[in-house]
């Protein structure tokens, strides 16, 4: 266990609430940086961070040190946001059908050279990013910025390595497919 | 010379492949096409996260605190709890059963929330999860990720969604919300298929048609988003906007 956790997990397991409190203050913003890549959204990730922590309060004791400390906060973190995309993604389909987002975007999207290489392209990814389904965006937030292996993924999601395997290909796939329409379809 | 598919070329930046890393020393094209998703990439890893401070940890303690229990779980929980996932699983369809009425039926509810209601919304949470689950089944029989890449159909989790949905399609027809049942009779079927087979090429093709003719992919998200969005009226969070 890296990063001198050790000691401090061992009292929180024993319900120590101040060893508890070092851990959460080590590691709030990593939590807050994974959770706002997975949910893209400041309020969203500030409620995964409050029930990443909740939740690792209460299972502690489970924690048998197998593995680093923070990548099994992270697995809860990745659960959380999972959970909290499932429910902003449901509420957006039935707000906003998928299809009238995609012709918003062409609609404003920037010029050819702009889309790729310019600053709207932040705006255009988050657009993009929001139209994957909660499994994609987890798997390839899990994928591409924690650099977890594909086991690992299938393990944080709960679904097999094939599937999670698929997960990440139709996220790139759909990113790729967005990303291009906006510059073609701008003037 | 055959090309790698677009699967193969985006698992390439992921895992190690020799057939294609050989492709790629080789033709032009597809290393343009490998470059063109690493741009990509690289721009959606640019897209900033807002900064956190130094005091960021002490301002999550100060919220978090007051919401902690007096203390962790007790040790045997999280060792008895996977022992009990399978009669957990029995009882929360008991529960589905008793509950399938007031969940389907829907209607007024009481102001405050209240232990029925939280229960309710777990409910909602768990037919809304089913859909999703289902729905990434279904779209892996629409487009089966190719052997080379190393992908192969999960049959055993299409059966254990199976499963669940004959459960809740029966919940359903119990309490004459016909409709409901009948978006799971048709996601069954195809659940059959993909749990038990298909066997050949020819029904795939065959389980293909018949599930884009009935637009059960359609259908299942239409109803997950309706059951995903009653679920999140009932949060407490929007219970608490609401008030």
């Amino acid at each position: 266990m890296g990063g001198n956790d050790e000691a401090a997990v061992a009292r929180a397991r024993a319900g120590d609430r101040e060893a508890f409190r070092t851990l959460v203050e080590k590691h709030s913003r990593n939590v807050f940086r994974l959770a706002f890549r997975m949910t893209g959204n400041e309020e969203d990730a500030e409620d995964v961070v409050q029930e990443t922590f909740l939740r690792a309060y209460r299972k502690m004791p489970t924690f048998a040190g197998q593995s680093e400390f923070s990548t099994w906060l992270h697995r809860i973190a990745a659960n959380c946001a999972v959970d909290a995309l499932r429910r902003r993604v449901a509420r957006q389909r039935q707000e906003r059908p998928l299809e009238a987002k995609a012709e918003e975007a062409v609609a404003s999207g920037p010029t050819p050279e702009r889309a790729l290489f310019g600053y709207e392209i932040h705006e255009q990814v988050t657009r993009s990013l929001d139209g994957l389904s909660a499994m994609e965006r987890a798997a390839f937030v899990l994928r591409h910025f924690e650099g977890r292996t594909i086991a690992e993924i299938g393990k944080t999601l709960g679904v097999r390595s094939g599937a999670a395997r698929n997960c990440v290909f139709r996220a790139v796939t759909k990113l790729r497919r967005d990303l291009r329409q906006v510059a073609e379809g701008a003037p | 010379m055959s090309h790698p598919s677009q699967e193969q070329l985006i698992l390439f930046l992921y895992e190690e492949s020799r057939s294609v890393s050989r492709h790629l020393a080789a033709c032009l094209p597809c290393r343009g096409r490998v470059e063109e998703i690493q741009r990509l990439l690289a721009a959606v890893e640019a897209t900033p996260v807002p900064e956190r401070g130094e005091a960021y940890g002490r301002d999550v303690w100060q919220r978090l605190a007051p919401r902690l229990p007096e203390r962790p779980d007790p040790f045997w929980k999280g060792i008895l709890a996977p022992r009990l996932a399978f009669a957990g699983a029995l009882a929360a369809v008991a529960m589905a059963a008793f509950l399938a009425g007031r969940f389907w039926r829907g209607g007024e509810r009481p102001a405050a929330a209240s232990p029925s209601q939280a229960r309710d919304q777990i409910l909602l949470v768990t037919v809304g999860d089913h859909l999703e689950r289902s729905e990434v089944v279904l779209i892996e029989l629409l487009h089966p990720p190719s052997r080379e890449a190393g992908g192969q159909f999960d049959h055993a989790r299409a059966e254990e969604l199976l499963a669940a949905n004959r459960l809740y399609r029966q919940s359903a027809s119990a309490v004459g919300e016909r409709a409901v049942s009948d978006v799971l009779d048709d996601l069954e079927r195809v659940l059959l298929e993909a749990a038990h087979g298909p066997a050949s090429v020819e029904e795939v093709e065959n389980a293909r048609r018949r599930m884009e003719a009935e637009g059960v992919l359609f259908k299942i998200r239409v109803l997950g988003s309706r059951v995903r969005q009653r679920g999140e009226a009932m949060s407490p969070r929007n219970e608490r906007k609401r008030t």
